[in-house]
């Protein structure tokens, strides 16, 4: 036992060549880390970097078939180098608190978070009931949960978003340990509650507590951050001070990451390093192909009024969509922002015609769209793509590359022609032919997200509407995939109906901008302006609760 | 690197995973043993010689031996031979109270799953009801019906199990409707007759060989209970059911009566549950 | 809706609200289902060919004498148009009059009741005894290692591929024949019940146990799991209190299923084990084509299936706050 004046002084978390492999196969290759009271270190890398790993080592939770090494690792100024697994026991929850990635999925749906938050304190102290009750309020309290004496009761399905997390966090510093291993704690949170998260982090940290962060967002680690390290493969390929290693990235990783940040960038800068040379090649020859038909004729899609409502449990009705209008010009980028529960989805379906308007219309190129029987639309869905998140899901998981593409072909060209023209739309999308015959399933998701887009232009629309196209792939790739869309519309003069729920996209994407909240356009404008001069509250407390990067002095 | 990254994240998940992509020891025996009972079921004389039904009173309760492997039975008939050739008849019902209820549970459901509002809400309450008579009790309500036999056991098997076909693929059916990738092609502008035809019935139809293969195994045991109850096949036959029925009075001097043919019983329904868990993995895991 | 979609559940009280009228619903739709089940057991024994009082009395080639057959008529209405005697039939049903057995020549409705208590305790305790089966082999071959998930997968495999007549056989030649140490047949008092209780729980084990286990695995790598595990959760700790609801889940949600496979095994094991049941009952009457008995065991087990999954339905409800009420 340290005398607790030590561990308020000494870091409260020292790693040294800390490595993890799986099966031989390593994972995390010789990391140094170091945490003080009161510090935040910020551990950034993209899927696959080692980082989530790297955390759940440092609780010995590592998962089964891991090998750890370590040539030093202290937790709360104790070594637990050849720590038994009661000894971790004993440490996670009182020196260490761990909030784990799926801030969603990370409390029982079964019990009531009262007891999710008491067992910290009934694994490792001897208090009563009465006062574990009481410090469990105390912890809803200190993480800002209001009506803590209803929510102990509650399960976590009861709460939204931000309140679960607020209730994970609050079962992880139930008992102030020095330390807390925090894993992606605002991913998959809207913009406002993830500013509103990030400040209780911060305002623990002032506390005293010491905080390792995980992410894969640099914006918003430059929020909390007093130092980064930048994870790469499972190595530390450059660590500093978080304001110098931002202005000043020395690593080639780091540039990339830095690079990859769609906010702040105007349209049509690059955000990936130029492509390998097949890329250029595709490029020409896309652009040789392109014009396969005569000056296509310009297509505007039109939202006059558009109403949808949804039937909620209890029969009543709510609208999720409610007076939305707004005109997509064409070759043009309209972007759509909202948090989740916006009805920025639904005005995709409405677009799409997968839904129809409870009032209000679409109309296509001054022509009705939505009024039409699926039958009557037929014909001019060629006109329409779209562009999913999640494109595994929509692709048939029986077919592969060359089956999706073959069907998206089928009305416009003869069997014999459709693999060569499956084979040119891959390059369209800097794919190589080699993913034909492979399933969806087996490919990465950057991949996935091209074959959709291929799929998409099969029918050589005017519009694509893309919903969340970027949102589920890590930063670099979605930079390359931000880069193939921007490409793809002034070659072939597309219009993108874009819809996110991330402003640094939305920013670089656009060339108007419509903010939807609780089923309503808010405010709308050129992007520039819109950003520059925000005029609804609701903008801009958007804005101000979007993480971005600290502007660079030139 | 994104492979490991997924097996940190869930160990046994991965391991599952993992698992599912190559057929096990288990599923290598269950087709073994598959292929000797379907063997059996359409060349019993070359598996075993003996007549099944030839009496030979001086040999009557044998003990298995080398020359009898299962013994013989009251009049001395050989067990093995009346084991192996009451394979077709098991099988034959197994298979075909198999396809009649999965036939008419994929009728079901499929006109549930399409029908609209209308024709679902009277499916529903059709199966509701049919759910209510749970399995024996359907077969031996159709008994008193139609009378006892062979043909009624099928026909009673294959009814009973229909509405659980049904509800899986009225499921299966409206998820697929529903699916992104339907939707996708909706997009796409293709048409409801073709949708129905690539991706609707493909993806709905796909997982039915393995319930089919796990529902065998369970058919047989049902009907070999039938007969077991005097209600199917009828003893001098050589049905696996009604042969352990026969067995019963000589239970305390002549065990091997019942154990064996039990004992094909038990191995076909297990046979068929490893190998329809197999496809279902294969079917999840493509 | 991409980041945080789940939104919060309206409040409690609402959901209790609900439930309950999605109990009135589902015994509302219960008694439409009973009143199909009569109309079905009614319309379909008019299929039967020839005389239906000839039916009614064992079939042709019975011996029924033509008074018997004028009483049978007149006792059903036989004579009156079909529209009149279904009524009729649903008429007495609706009052619990179950009319009158002809091969015990006792009234249907009283022996059933005293037939319904044997088979609901054999039904009651097997699936206890299933259910504490499946739970202890889920739970003990997800303890670690790819030889324990194995024995344990194969254990659930065997278990419900064995049918309970061969199991029951099986059991008497070990335990009765073999060791001596139960009663072949099912006499009065708890040794008696072991015998059959065990030929119903282990088939039904081994299908509860494969789901059970599924659900397990899952719910021991769900990062709910895996947040327990960083607070100094113990491995039996993170099964006590976490993941085993988890896999009792799936259970409840079977147990109306559980529940019929169980009444179809009854008739089976009652018959072997010479214990007094419905079962027996039903099987006896089939045998013997007595209709009023066959139409009372199958409306009385529906009536029990119905209130089964009514209770099961809104149980897994309360269980878990997921599944929308």
């Amino acid at each position: 036992m340290s005398a607790p004046g030590d561990a308020s002084s000494g870091p409260v978390l020292r790693a040294a060549d800390l490595s993890v492999s799986f099966g031989g196969r390593s994972v995390v290759r010789g990391v140094d880390l170091e945490v003080r009271p009161g510090e935040c270190l910020a551990i950034v890398g993209e899927s696959g970097s080692g980082k989530s790993v790297t955390a759940r080592s440092l609780i010995g939770l590592a998962g089964p078939g891991a090998a750890v090494t370590a040539a030093e690792l202290e937790l709360a100024g104790r070594s637990v180098v050849g720590s038994s697994e009661r000894d971790w026991r004993g440490a996670r929850g009182r020196d260490v608190g761990f909030i784990a990635q799926d801030a969603l999925v990370s409390l029982d749906p079964l019990r009531p978070i009262g007891r999710e938050i008491g067992d910290s304190l009934r694994l490792h102290t001897r208090l009563s009931p009465a006062e574990r009750r009481r410090r469990v309020l105390d912890a809803l309290a200190s993480v800002g949960l209001p009506d803590a004496a209803v929510r102990i009761g509650q399960r976590s399905g009861e709460l939204s978003g931000g309140q679960r997390q607020r209730a994970l966090i609050a079962s992880a510093i139930a008992l102030r340990p020095p330390l807390l291993l925090a894993d992606e704690p605002t991913t998959a949170l809207d913009v406002t509650v993830q500013a509103q998260v990030l400040d209780l982090l911060t305002s623990l940290k002032a506390g005293g507590m010491g905080i390792l962060l995980i992410s894969h967002d640099l914006a918003v680690v430059a929020q909390l951050a007093d130092r980064i390290a930048v994870l790469e493969d499972g190595r530390i390929v450059e660590t500093g001070p978080t304001e110098q290693l931002l202005a000043e990235p020395k690593a080639e990783g780091t540039r990339r990451l830095l690079a990859a940040v769609p906010f702040g960038r105007p349209r049509g800068t690059r955000l990936s390093p130029d492509g390998p040379p097949t890329r250029v090649a595709s490029a020409a020859s896309g652009a040789a192909r392109a014009p396969t038909r005569s000056a296509p004729s310009p297509v505007t899609l039109e939202a006059v009024g558009l109403v949808k409502h949804f039937r909620v449990a209890g029969g009543r009705r709510i609208p999720a969509v409610d007076g939305v209008s707004f005109t997509l010009e064409p070759g043009r980028t309209l972007g759509l922002v909202g948090e989740s529960g916006s009805g920025k989805s639904t005005v995709a379906r409405l677009a799409l015609a997968l839904t129809s308007p409870d009032a209000g219309e679409v109309r296509l190129n001054g022509q009705a769209w939505s009024t039409l029987s699926e039958r009557q639309r037929r014909p001019n869905r060629s006109l329409l793509g779209a562009v999913y998140q999640d494109a595994l899901s929509s692709f048939d998981p029986r077919l592969t590359v060359e089956g999706i593409l073959g069907d998206a072909l089928r009305p416009r060209e003869p069997r014999e022609r459709r693999r060569e023209e499956a084979v040119r739309l891959l390059e369209l999308v800097e794919l190589s032919s080699a993913v034909l015959g492979t399933r969806p399933v087996h490919l990465s998701g950057g991949q996935r997200q091209r074959v959709a887009i291929a799929r998409a232009l099969a029918a050589e629309p005017r519009i694509l509407i893309c919903d969340e196209p970027v949102s589920a792939l890590d930063v670099s790739v979605q930079a390359t995939v931000l880069d193939l869309l921007d490409r793809l519309q002034r070659e072939l003069g597309l219009a993108y109906l874009f819809i996110s729920h991330d402003l640094g996209v939305i920013q670089h994407v656009s060339d108007t901008v419509a903010v939807l909240h609780d089923g309503r356009i808010v405010e709308t404008g050129a992007a520039e302006a819109l950003f520059r001069n925000p005029e609804h509250p609701y903008t801009r407390r958007l804005l101000a609760a979007a993480p971005r990067l600290p502007e660079p002095a030139g | 690197m994104s492979a490991l990254d997924v097996r940190a994240a869930a160990p046994t998940g991965a391991v599952r995973v993992r698992r599912a992509a190559r057929a096990g020891a288990g599923e290598w025996l269950a087709l073994a043993f598959l292929a000797f009972v379907v063997l059996a079921a359409v060349a019993a004389g070359l598996l075993a010689p003996a007549d099944p039904l030839a009496i030979d009173p001086a040999n009557a309760f044998d003990p298995p031996s080398l020359a009898q492997l299962f013994g013989t039975d009251e009049s001395g008939r050989s067990i093995f031979a009346r084991v192996v050739h009451g394979a077709g008849t098991s099988l034959l019902i197994g298979v075909a109270a198999t396809a009649l209820g999965l036939g008419l549970g994929t009728a079901l459901g499929v006109l549930a799953g399409l029908g609209g509002r209308f024709v679902d809400f009277g499916v529903n309450r059709l199966l509701e009801v049919l759910f209510a008579l749970p399995g024996l009790l359907l077969a031996l309500f159709l008994i008193v019906i139609v009378g006892p036999g062979t043909l009624t056991t099928t026909l009673a098997v294959g009814l009973s199990t229909a509405p659980g076909y049904a509800r899986i693929v009225r499921a299966q059916l409206l998820t697929v409707r529903a699916a992104p990738y339907t939707e996708a092609a909706t997009v796409l502008g293709v048409g409801w007759w073709r949708k129905l035809r690539r991706h609707i019935l493909p993806n709905t139809l796909a997982p039915l060989l393995a319930l089919g293969t796990l529902g065998v195994g369970q058919a047989i045991v049902w009907a070999s209970a039938l007969s077991y109850l005097g209600l199917g096949a009828v003893p001098p036959s050589p049905e696996w059911g009604a042969m352990l029925a026969a067995g019963r009075t000589y239970l305390s001097t002549a065990w091997w009566m019942s154990v064996f043919p039990g004992l094909f019983i038990v191995l076909t329904a297990v046979s068929g549950t490893v190998l329809g868990r197999g496809f279902q993995r294969r079917t999840r895991s493509r | 809706m991409t980041p945080g979609s789940p939104r919060a559940e309206p409040p409690a009280a609402g959901r209790a609200g609900r439930l309950a009228l999605r109990a009135l619903a589902r015994i509302g739709g219960g008694v439409l289902v009973l009143w199909a089940v009569a109309t079905l057991t009614f319309f379909a024994l008019r299929l039967i060919p020839g005389d239906p009082a000839q039916a009614l009395l064992g079939g042709p080639g019975s011996q029924a004498s033509e008074e018997a057959l004028a009483a049978v008529r007149a006792e059903y209405g036989l004579d009156q148009p079909l529209l009149a005697q279904y009524l009729r039939q649903l008429g007495r049903l609706a009052t619990g009059d179950f009319g009158s057995s002809y091969a015990l020549r006792t009234e249907v409705a009283p022996l059933l009741l005293s037939q319904l208590g044997g088979t609901l305790l054999l039904a009651v305790l097997a699936l206890a005894a299933g259910w504490v089966l499946a739970l202890l082999l889920a739970s003990w071959s997800t303890r670690g290692g790819r030889v324990g998930e194995r024995i344990g997968s194969a254990l659930e495999v065997v278990g419900a591929g064995l049918p309970h007549f061969w199991l029951a056989t099986v059991l008497i030649l070990v335990f009765s024949v073999g060791l001596g140490w139960l009663p072949p047949i099912s006499t009065p008092g708890p040794l008696g019940l072991v015998l059959p209780v065990v030929t119903l729980a282990v088939p039904l084990a081994g299908f509860l146990g494969q789901v059970m286990r599924e659900s397990l695995l899952d719910a021991l790598e769900a990062p709910f799991a895996l947040s327990a595990r960083a607070r100094g959760e113990s491995e039996g700790g993170v099964r006590r209190r976490h993941a085993l609801r988890h896999a009792a889940l799936p259970g409840v949600a079977l147990s109306g299923w559980a529940f019929g496979y169980l009444i179809s095994g009854a008739v089976v094991v009652e018959t072997i084990f010479a214990r007094p049941g419905l079962g027996r009952t039903l099987l006896n009457a089939v045998t013997e084509r007595d209709v009023p008995v066959v139409v009372g065991v199958v409306l009385l087990v529906a009536l029990a299936y119905i209130l089964v999954t009514v209770v099961t339905d809104i149980a897994a409800r309360i269980l878990d706050p997921r599944v929308p009420a």
